[in-house]
């Protein structure tokens, strides 16, 4: 697949659902369990974005099923006493969330160019 | 696999059970194991926003069952028009040949020929046919 071909196909998830992006975000520095995915956005947002059981497993779901995410099969961490299934970005799923940041950059360009907001802080 | 252990409470199983089935034996024990460790980080905290917590996964199961199975449903539906479609095809076809046949009395159908028309009239006719628990 060429560069090109494959920012189409990322392109063709677009554009996404915050609860979505929040998903790929915290995949994007590793794998991790359902939970691990939760208090993470939890964490990075402040407490602004809780994303709840179901809608967490049912974003990954169908996220799984456009191969944007992938499953990296039962662990068991030594801090805990359950094995858990972890979930990883597949290459397409990385390129997926990087064109969904560069859509949002332009959107917030185009929102800076009307004086919607401020300027870019240096 | 679900397997939903006794102490698993009734509450949650209850709207676990409103999931599409797939959905539920795939994700159900993920979700259970989310609902619990968020329970028990939140063991120290007072009663109303143990109850806060408790309606916030009620509503987000509530809402995400409701995804699920307008999801499903389409899919659903989406597969079912596309195999009744290709029984009535076959079907079609079997009339078709049987039809030729009978107009042209000169092109009488061979064994092989007779035995794929009566293979597509009876595959058309499983395909076209509804099973158990589907709507007509």
């Amino acid at each position: 697949m060429t560069p090109k071909q494959g920012r189409s196909a990322a392109d063709s998830h677009l554009p996404l659902t915050p609860a979505t992006f929040h998903i790929l975000l915290s995949l994007f520095d590793g794998e991790r369990h359902g939970y691990a995915i939760m208090t993470e956005v939890a964490e990075r947002t402040r407490g602004k974005v809780k994303l709840g059981p179901g809608t967490l497993y049912t974003s990954l779901k169908r996220l799984v099923e456009n191969g944007v995410v992938e499953e990296t099969g039962e662990q068991r961490r030594p801090d805990d006493d359950e094995r858990r299934r972890y979930y990883k970005l597949t290459p397409h799923g990385r390129a997926v969330a990087r064109a969904e940041a560069r859509r949002l950059e332009e959107m917030l360009r185009l929102a800076r160019t009307k004086r919607l907001i401020g300027p870019q802080p240096a | 696999m679900t397997t939903f252990s006794p102490r698993t409470p009734k509450l949650v199983r209850l709207v676990l059970g409103v999931f599409p089935a797939a959905f539920r034996t795939r994700y159900g024990h993920e979700i259970w194991q989310c609902i619990r460790d968020a329970r028990r980080d939140l063991c120290n905290e007072s009663f109303l926003l143990t109850i806060r917590f408790w309606i916030g996964i009620m509503a987000d199961l509530g809402r995400s069952a409701g995804v699920e199975w307008c999801r499903s449903m389409s899919q659903q539906s989406y597969a079912l028009a596309l195999r009744r479609t290709a029984g009535a095809v076959l079907i079609t076809a079997a009339f078709v040949n049987i039809a030729y046949d009978a107009i042209s009395p000169k092109l009488r159908m061979g064994v092989l020929v007779a035995l794929l028309t009566a293979l597509a009239a009876v595959t058309g006719g499983l395909l076209i046919r509804n099973r158990p628990g589907e709507a007509p």
